[in-house]
């Protein structure tokens, strides 16, 4: 095998592309919570597979950093991987799945439980960047509702599901209003995790490829889930600890073990829960030696 | 201010499609209480004044102006002295301000009005949470009392208009446009496509509720019945002007203009 070998671009992406990309993190970062337009651009990986984080963090990664990447918590999905293994080729950047290596977070779908540090970039991966969009379908719309402020539509949503179901339903995805102006999508995070945004020490990013838009919260910002006063957010909570970690008061994934329907309920932190475990282990081993 | 100052004032108001006129020089006083209805053929041209009233149609020529408090730069009321303010010299979020404060819009189609696939309790607490109800027990007694208002039954509160017949739709659209205590209320031929008994209760429930509210009304209409119905004064159009004005019984039993004559001859007499 000695085809010409291909030399990318430090990231993958050109340096126009980047400064593009950098230009709409920083005007971001300067408008807590709104939504930056891009001109996204193609990745090898489909829309709808993390291009918009993808794209971010080729932006903000060099070499000298080391990467993490989660898919609904778990840094050993196929998504995860080769994310990875794409940085690790074309930004020469390290890899990891230790939570409190990483100086870049690429997510989908959670929050590491590990508390983050002020030098960590979460950046995740967005599939609809717009709360108010099965609300209002016209984008023109819901950029002027946010332009004026008028969020009493999100409220529609939250009302509608009290009616339904005696309490605010949404598990995923839950709205936030971020330094007290805009509502913004977590992307689709458990509820569970929403309180792990408000005065994070990390800097929060997210990028949205095939919708085109990025938006971020800077370290120390409030975020605030929405509620009624009757009816305040409440993110969920887990009766059981993990069962092979015993963690408590972590986001459980339920596991199917048998055909005969038989679950098991685990940390989806892949990483949290092995060095939980580790630490467990070990501490009996001294118990037992001593 | 007082009584003595209308609460709407139309001069000369214009707009045009292209080069053609939808309506040209209207002006009128619109005073609290009042209701107005805006009669004439299809095409007249009510639609169009009523668009331009409701600021959702540019103003080509003329002025509106509107009785409301100066706005004091973040769109919030300061509370006091109210003026007659040109409404082309307000911003865009005032001009908001006013259709969730002040003003409604009952449409023709309640699917224009209404969010079709939200309960009719959270299509009449919409415009609460807008004005910042934030506290969802307060927000559904008022949007219960409402639908029972306007005749809903309680028990439909959580089905959504797509459930409802075309009158229950257009009873939930003017619980919508009342439950957050406006003071002028557009209705675009608001009991057409309706069958005749439900057109006649609806009527009743409007007639009533704007008495009880005191509300201001500009009613659009080609029905010259609803016009007799419910309003005080009525406008008749024809070609985007209007070309008759009055006390509504004096404009239906003595029509001055040929026009007027016709479209009150053209009534099958019973």
């Amino acid at each position: 095998m000695s085809g010409p070998r291909i030399v990318y671009n430090e990231g993958y992406l050109d340096e126009l592309t980047k400064r593009v990309v950098r230009r709409a993190l920083l005007k971001g970062v300067a408008i807590p919570g709104f939504q930056v337009p891009f001109a996204s651009r193609e990745v090898p990986m489909p829309r709808g597979w993390g291009t918009g984080g993808v794209q971010v963090t080729a932006s903000v990664i060099g070499p000298l950093d080391t990467l993490k990447v989660i898919d609904q918590g778990a840094d050993d999905t196929t998504n995860a991987v080769s994310i990875r293994a794409f940085f690790e080729k074309v930004a020469g950047a390290s890899s990891t799945t230790r939570t409190y290596e990483a100086t870049i977070i690429q997510t989908r779908h959670r929050i590491p439980e590990t508390p983050l540090a002020e030098n960590q970039i979460v950046v995740y991966q967005v599939p609809i960047p717009e709360p108010l969009r099965f609300l209002e379908p016209r984008e023109t719309e819901t950029r002027r509702l946010h332009a004026l402020e008028e969020y009493g539509l999100m409220y529609v949503k939250l009302y509608e599901d009290i009616a339904r179901y005696g309490h605010i339903a949404k598990t995923y995805d839950y709205p936030v209003l971020v330094n007290n102006r805009y509502v913004m999508a977590p992307s689709p995070i458990p509820s569970f995790d929403n309180p792990k945004m408000h005065q994070s020490s990390a800097l929060q990013l997210f990028g949205a490829g095939r919708e085109k838009r990025i938006y971020a919260i800077p370290p120390y910002t409030d975020v605030e889930s929405l509620g009624f006063d009757d009816f305040p957010f409440e993110p969920q909570r887990f009766e059981q600890p993990c069962e092979i970690c015993e963690s408590i008061e972590v986001y459980l994934d339920e596991v199917f073990i048998d055909d005969q329907g038989g679950v098991m309920f685990v940390c989806s932190d892949t990483d949290h829960c092995e060095r939980t475990l580790t630490a467990r282990d070990h501490d009996r081993i001294t118990e037992v030696n001593a | 201010m007082n009584d003595e100052t209308p609460l709407l004032s139309v001069t000369g108001a214009s707009h045009r499609y292209g080069e053609r006129y939808g309506c040209r020089d209207v002006s009128f006083d619109l005073w609290p209480g009042e209701v107005l209805a805006v009669v004439g053929e299809s095409g007249s041209g009510k639609s169009t004044l009523l668009g331009m009233l409701a600021q959702r149609l540019a103003l080509d020529e003329g002025s509106i102006r509107y009785r409301t408090a100066q706005p004091n730069g973040t769109g919030e009321k300061p509370g006091s002295a109210e003026d007659l303010l040109d409404l082309s010299t307000l911003s865009e979020r005032e001009i908001r301000r006013l259709w969730r404060t002040d003003w409604g819009f009952v449409h023709q189609n309640a699917a224009d009005g209404l969010r079709m696939h939200v309960s009719a309790g959270g299509n009449v607490g919409e415009p609460l949470m807008a004005n910042g109800w934030r506290h969802f027990g307060q927000i559904r007694a008022e949007a219960e009392e409402w639908l029972r208002r306007v005749e809903i039954p309680t028990d439909r509160m959580n089905d959504a208009p797509t459930l409802f017949s075309g009158g229950m739709r257009q009873r939930v659209q003017v619980a919508r446009n009342l439950v957050f205590g406006p003071r002028l209320v557009f209705m675009d031929e608001p009991t057409s496509g309706l069958d005749v008994s439900v057109q006649a209760r609806l009527l009743d429930l409007i007639r009533s509720l704007v008495s009880e509210l005191g509300l201001a009304v500009v009613i659009v209409t080609h029905d010259l019945a609803v016009a007799r119905l419910i309003s005080h004064r009525t406008l008749v159009m024809k070609d985007g002007a209007v070309i008759e004005s009055g006390l509504t019984d004096r404009v239906l039993d003595d029509p001055q203009a040929a026009y007027t004559q016709l479209l009150v001859s053209s009534i099958l007499q019973g």
